[in-house]
This record gives structure tokens, sequence and C-alpha cells, in this order.
């Protein structure tokens, strides 16, 4: 499916050069990421308490019912199954070296295709 | 009953947006907590165990000024994580909010349109006024678009995101209203000036009337005017005082050149105005006062302190404001010698002084400062009060 950008009526960046923290090129895109990424999981927590909190006012306590919860075996291997296809994105670049690795492909070898696609 | 917000007062103008807008906004707003409170005091340690001896190694003397200091800290890991955490959390204020308020801005808009025909107060914002390139050039901190930047005459953009980036930013120690500022310089008024009675007031660089508001509040008789560089802060201003139930006008005016008669006011203050104009503006806004003031009229602007009230330290963990937060003109204002500004405006010499401003609690405590307290970098309002510089016009 083809999507477009969000288009935005107001700046999203403010006018000034960003100031450089880490001399690692890359590590304050990384850091920025990361907190991005806490910011996302700290707001799903509030969501879930919120969750648990609304569920209370109605008379269920979720939180003693999510604790006493006993997850049968098709919920265990469907977690088991998120939780695989969740680290497999996460390590998704140690994977491909792994896979380079193994298949021997080799940054001389992606040239030397080029060169080789480039006259045959 | 009021009605709060993380803390914040809800009022018409106030845009926060659904739970998890919220949520992400609260979570820079404990980002910002964290880095002062839990990552900076790691600064000193860093700075005494490893950074400054290393300096003095390579340079055969310890680091004497803040630029050396900041020379030496700005390789360390430590000092790198802090400021760019800091940073980061600065930008997410500013994101959180302006993600609710990107979807809802012609509501907002026109719900500020609407409220301010309730304002009897005048509002006053010109699409010709030239924006000063203290203003203009740099997003003053890396809000995006800054103060002045606006879609069409009615966009009340930029005030509605500094509204509630600005509870965020001070993680609610300037209280439910965020006018502790505001609130400190009137009982200062109140309780320092001999029964002084203010019938006109201007508060310079109000932006959305914060500190203004307050003024009104104390002096309900007093003829009360917020004036900014900042259109939609204008407009944003003169709505969310109505919406407060009080008519305080605001106008879209140049601090160093208001364009007001002169003798016009008794009372004009600022609340964290200057270090947000240039070395050439600051010394206009004074001989402005100066003009503008009637006889007997006193000048107040609040900041914090200068640069020979503390120690390099602390001088160099200020100054960071100017290298990460967009804040041109914080370190080499704080350099400047502004009793004497004053005077060279016009004040005469002994009516020129700096002193503290009680700090005004969000509880409504307000502790007094102990005498000669410390600075201490990293405290919202350091020493328990704000500094105010005070002159008054014979």
């Amino acid at each position: 499916m083809e999507t477009e950008a969000p288009q935005s009526r107001l700046p999203r960046f403010s006018k000034g050069k960003r100031p450089e923290f880490f001399r690692e090129e890359g590590m304050d895109e990384a850091m920025s990421m990361i907190l991005t990424l806490a910011s996302e999981f700290s707001a799903m927590r509030d969501r879930l308490d919120t969750i648990e909190r609304i569920a209370a006012q109605k008379g269920i306590i979720l939180a003693d019912e999510i604790d006493g919860f006993v997850a049968d075996e098709e919920c265990q291997a469907s977690r088991a199954q998120r939780r695989e296809e969740f680290l497999q994105s996460l390590y998704y670049v140690a994977l491909k070296r792994a896979e380079e690795q193994a298949l021997g492909q080799s940054e001389d070898r992606y040239l030397s295709t080029l060169d080789d696609i480039a006259k045959g | 009953m009021a009605e709060f917000v993380s803390g914040q007062s809800k009022h018409d103008m106030l845009t926060v947006g659904n739970h998890d807008d919220l949520a992400r906004q609260e979570f820079a707003m404990s980002l910002k907590g964290f880095t002062q409170n839990r990552l900076l005091p790691g600064l000193g340690p860093v700075f005494e165990g490893r950074v400054a001896p290393a300096f003095e190694k390579e340079h055969g003397q310890a680091p004497s000024d803040r630029h050396q200091i900041r020379s030496g800290m700005v390789d360390d890991p430590y000092f790198q994580t802090y400021a760019l955490t800091n940073r980061v959390a600065q930008e997410m204020i500013w994101s959180s909010v302006q993600a609710p308020l990107e979807r809802d801005l012609d509501a907002v808009n026109d719900r500020a349109a609407q409220l301010s025909s309730a304002n009897a107060a005048r509002l006053e914002s010109a699409g010709d006024f030239a924006v000063p390139r203290y203003v203009s050039a740099i997003d003053i901190h890396c809000m995006p678009g800054g103060y002045s930047t606006q879609e069409s005459e009615a966009d009340v953009a930029a005030g509605a995101l500094y509204d509630r980036g600005v509870y965020l930013y001070s993680m609610g120690m300037m209280g439910p209203d965020n006018d502790g500022m505001g609130r400190s310089v009137c009982l200062f008024v109140q309780n320092q000036l001999d029964g002084f009675q203010p019938s006109a007031i201007l508060d310079m660089g109000c932006t959305v009337g914060h500190s203004t508001l307050p003024f009104k509040e104390l002096f309900p008789d007093a003829d009360v005017t917020g004036i900014d560089v900042g259109g939609p802060c204008i407009r944003y201003a003169h709505a969310r005082a109505a919406a407060k139930g009080l008519d305080v006008g605001f106008m879209q005016r140049d601090a160093s050149q208001t364009g007001f008669e002169d003798e016009s006011f008794d009372l004009i203050v600022s609340h964290i105005l200057l270090h947000e104009t240039s070395g050439k503006a600051m010394p206009e806004v004074f001989k402005e006062c100066y003009r503008l003031l009637k006889p007997g009229g006193y000048m107040i602007h609040a900041d914090l302190p200068p640069f020979l009230k503390m120690g390099a330290f602390n001088q160099f963990i200020l100054d960071n404001e100017t290298y990460y937060n967009n804040e041109p003109f914080w370190g080499a204002m704080r350099d400047l010698d502004q009793e004497q500004m004053a005077v060279d405006a016009g004040f005469a010499k002994e009516t020129v002084r700096f002193d503290t401003a009680p700090m005004v609690m969000p509880e409504d405590l307000a502790p007094p400062p102990e005498e000669e307290q410390e600075f201490v970098a990293g405290e919202f309002a350091p020493g328990g009060g704000w500094e105010v510089l005070i002159a008054r016009k014979d």
C-alpha cells in the first residue's frame, strides 16, 4: 500500500543548528530513537494502567485478574511466537551479519559483482 | 472547582490532546525532571574527578572560567549523555504538544477568536509587524517555529504550544497557571515597595500572559497591558485572559520601541525577557522603560542571576542553555553590567539594585530566602527566589 509522508502545517523542527553530543557518528540519532521508544513504552504502560483503573471503577479488578491469569496452551504458544518475531526484528542487523558470514557475502564480493554486472 | 491536567489548570484555550498525547507529554516532563534532578548532580563529581585533572595535565593549570570548563566537559561521555538527554527531553516537550495541536488547529484558532471577543481590553496584532532578528534568527528554546511564525492573522498555534510546553518545561514549578514568576514579582511590589500602588502596568515580552495576569488579580483597578513581538502569542494571551475571566490588554509591540507615549505607565515589568533580547536591544529596552515611566514609577526585570553572583562551574551549567537550547543571548547577557546599563538609560544610581523576589511555590508557600544563599544551577528558582533588577524613575 502506498503511503505519504505526513503533511504538517506547523514547523516540525526548530530553526538553528542542532548541536552534536557524542563523537561517534550516529550515536546522537540512536539515542534520540531509543528515548522516543522509551516515550512510547511509557505511554503504553500508562494506557495499560488506565485500562486497569477504568475496569476497577466498573468492579473488575483487572490487576488482580491479570496477576491471577493462567495462560492456556494456545495462549502460551501464540505469545512465544510473537516474542520470537519481535526478537527477530530487534536483532535484524545481527542476523543479517550472521547470514552474510554463512553465505560468504563480503564487501569484496559485492564490489566485484558490481564490476561483473557493469561489464557483463 | 478548577480542573487540572498533570497539575496544570485547565482552561478553554489549553490544548493537551488524548490519553496517549498526555502520556507522552508527561514522559517528556519526567525525562526533563530526571535529567535535572538525577543526571545533573553527577556533573560536579565528573568535573572534579576526571575532567579538571585531565585539563590540568594538558594545560598545566586548572580550568579557570566557564569556557575552559566547557572545553573539557564536552568530550566527557557522562556530560554528553546528560546534555543529549536534556536536549531530547526539550524536543519531546514540543513534539508531544504539537501533535494534538496540529490535529485541532482550526478549532483552536476559532476558539481563540470567540473567547477574545469576551475580553474588554484591547488586542492588537499587526500583520506587517517587523519581528526582531534576535527572535526570528533561531527558534528560542528549540520551540519549532518560535514565537512569531504564523499561518494567518488568526493563528494562535505558537501560543498554544508555548502554554502547555512551558508548563512541562518548568515541571509544574511555576504553579498550575505557570504564573509563579509573575506572582513572585507581584508580591515583591506589594511587600517591598512601601505601599506603591500602580495604576498602569506594562508587562514586556509577555508571550501568552502567564506572568501578566497576576498583576490584574493583585491590582484589579489597574490598567494592565502585555506586549510581545510574537503575534500568535499575543492573540492566544488575549483569549486565555478571557478564558480566565480577566480583562487584560495584549499588543504586538517591540519592548525596545513600543510606540506608547512618554510617561504612560507607573510599573513596567518583565519576566525572563532580557536574556531573549540582544546586546543592542537590551539597553534600548532600559531606555524605553525610562521614557515610558511616570516619575516615581518602577521598572522590574526578573531573570536568573548575572554570572558574577555564582562560581565558574555553575556558570558553565547555566550556560549550557546557550549552546544546547537555542538561547543565543543567554550567556552573553549574564556578563553585562545591568545596573550600569540602567544608569545609562537615565535611572539615578541610588534607585538601581538587584534584589530577590521570593519564589511563590505551587502550594503558595513562599519560604523566605536565606541571606546570601548560594546559587545552585539546575534549581528552578535558584536560591529560593527570582533575581530582580529594580530601578525607580525620580
